[in-house]
């Protein structure tokens, strides 16, 4: 199974009310207005809207879009 | 043939905050922190701290006084304290205020499951009630825990508040307002050091040569990992919100209000994301009090009373989560009954 970026895009505009357009590979979760508590709520979302579950440690590692894309599909 | 099931029901509400105010800006002058960071991380804006010697069993008993006159001053047969700030080991301090409300010889005991403690509590007296073995209880939440946080620690100092609440139950039937509905609870002692105060007890004196060379230390203040906290927090809370509304034949749609302890608002809203829960409808008020532990439901309910959004016939999800870890929830419709305001 892999997930596409659009997928994991829609999940970040939803849970944190960003509009998607910005959330592009290169953002940051610091230029998203993101905090280090938003990869937990991160987390939780992506688990109750893809199924997909992420560690604590693999959240630390995490800090821009294109690290959750690869992230999410190591995982998965 | 069996008649209604006896329930625990509310009769009596009452809250009191110490009148000293800590402003996030007097917090981040002493500590590497800003007034922004700690309320985008929390919800927090300012929170209420004891002084002139103010304890836990003082506020128990302003918030005490409130609920038995908000519940017609009746008579009460049992006093529970909730609480994680005991003003001494020994004894409880439940006894000192039935005393001090004037509710000579009751029973009257001590219960500790930290920011669980209302819905411990609230169990409990649901047990007393509908065994027969009373039929009334004064049920206080009271936390005096400024005392016990590091002033040094920015991950507990800016989170937690003095204050108390309370809630009179007496004997009823199933279907009346304020009728507590099906409870659950859980705990998960394995992770009992997410949150904990280690010094003080039987444990730290025994390892310290039975006490005699214990000295107060950083062991004596509220240690927390606030992102382990968060994660267990959130799920928990979830759980035990879905066992709940299951037991209840209750839909997420049939909630009115998410009435969460007041531990973090993005814990409260992290909650009601999984819950499918609009965020209209996540109660609270921690930005004027802080995480005031097992005072924080009443406290809230109280709030929520007397500002005319809780009113009477609405459906109530009530769920708590703290250090032990424990956890807790319940559902209920709220009962048509006098509030007093908030000091």
């Amino acid at each position: 199974m892999s997930v596409n970026l659009d997928s994991i895009v829609q999940v970040i505009a939803t849970r944190f009310k960003i509009d998607a357009s910005r959330i592009v590979p290169e953002a940051s979760f610091d230029e998203l207005g993101l905090d280090s508590l938003s990869q937990i709520e991160l987390a939780l979302s992506l688990k109750k809207d893809l199924g997909i579950s992420i560690s604590d440690d693999e959240l630390a590692q995490i800090s821009t879009v294109s690290d959750i894309f690869k992230m999410v599909n190591k995982v998965c | 043939m069996q008649g209604p099931k006896i329930k625990a029901i509310v009769s009596g509400l009452g809250g009191w905050l110490p009148p000293e105010v800590v402003s996030n800006a007097h917090i981040s002058s002493t500590l590497d922190t800003t007034p922004e960071w700690i309320e985008t991380r929390t919800g927090i804006r300012e929170r209420r701290r004891v002084s002139d010697g103010l304890s836990t069993r003082d506020l128990a008993v302003k918030a005490g006084r409130q609920a038995l006159k908000s519940a017609g001053d009746c008579k009460v047969d049992l006093v529970i304290v909730a609480s994680t700030c005991p003003d001494r080991l020994c004894p409880s301090v439940a006894p000192e205020v039935a005393a001090l409300l004037g509710l000579g010889g009751v029973a009257a005991y001590d219960i500790n499951s930290a920011c669980s403690g209302f819905v411990y509590g609230l169990a409990t007296a649901t047990g007393f009630i509908g065994s027969g073995v009373a039929e009334s209880v004064l049920l206080i939440g009271s936390e005096t825990i400024s005392p016990f946080i590091n002033p040094a620690d920015r991950g507990t100092r800016p989170i937690f508040g003095d204050g108390a609440g309370a809630v009179v139950f007496r004997k009823g039937s199933e279907g009346d307002p304020g009728a507590i509905g099906p409870i659950d609870l859980g705990s998960d002692g394995s992770n009992s050091g997410l949150i904990v105060i280690p010094g003080g007890g039987a444990r730290q004196r025994s390892a310290t040569g039975l006490g005699h060379d214990a000295e107060a230390n950083e062991d004596w203040y509220v240690r927390m990992d606030g992102r382990a906290t968060f994660v267990q927090a959130v799920s928990r809370m979830t759980q035990s919100a879905q066992t709940v509304l299951a037991r209840a034949n209750w839909e997420c749609a049939d909630v009115d209000w998410f009435i969460g302890h007041q531990a973090n608002i993005r814990i409260l809203h992290g909650v009601a994301n999984e819950l499918g829960l609009p965020l209209c409808k996540v109660a609270s008020n921690i930005d004027r009090t802080g995480n005031t532990l097992a005072a924080s439901i009443p406290i809230l309910l109280n709030d929520m009373a007397v500002s005319g959004k809780l009113k009477p016939g609405h459906r109530l999800l009530m769920g708590a989560f703290g250090a032990g870890l424990s956890w807790g929830s319940t559902v209920l419709v709220w009962p048509d009954i006098a509030v007093e305001t908030i000091a």
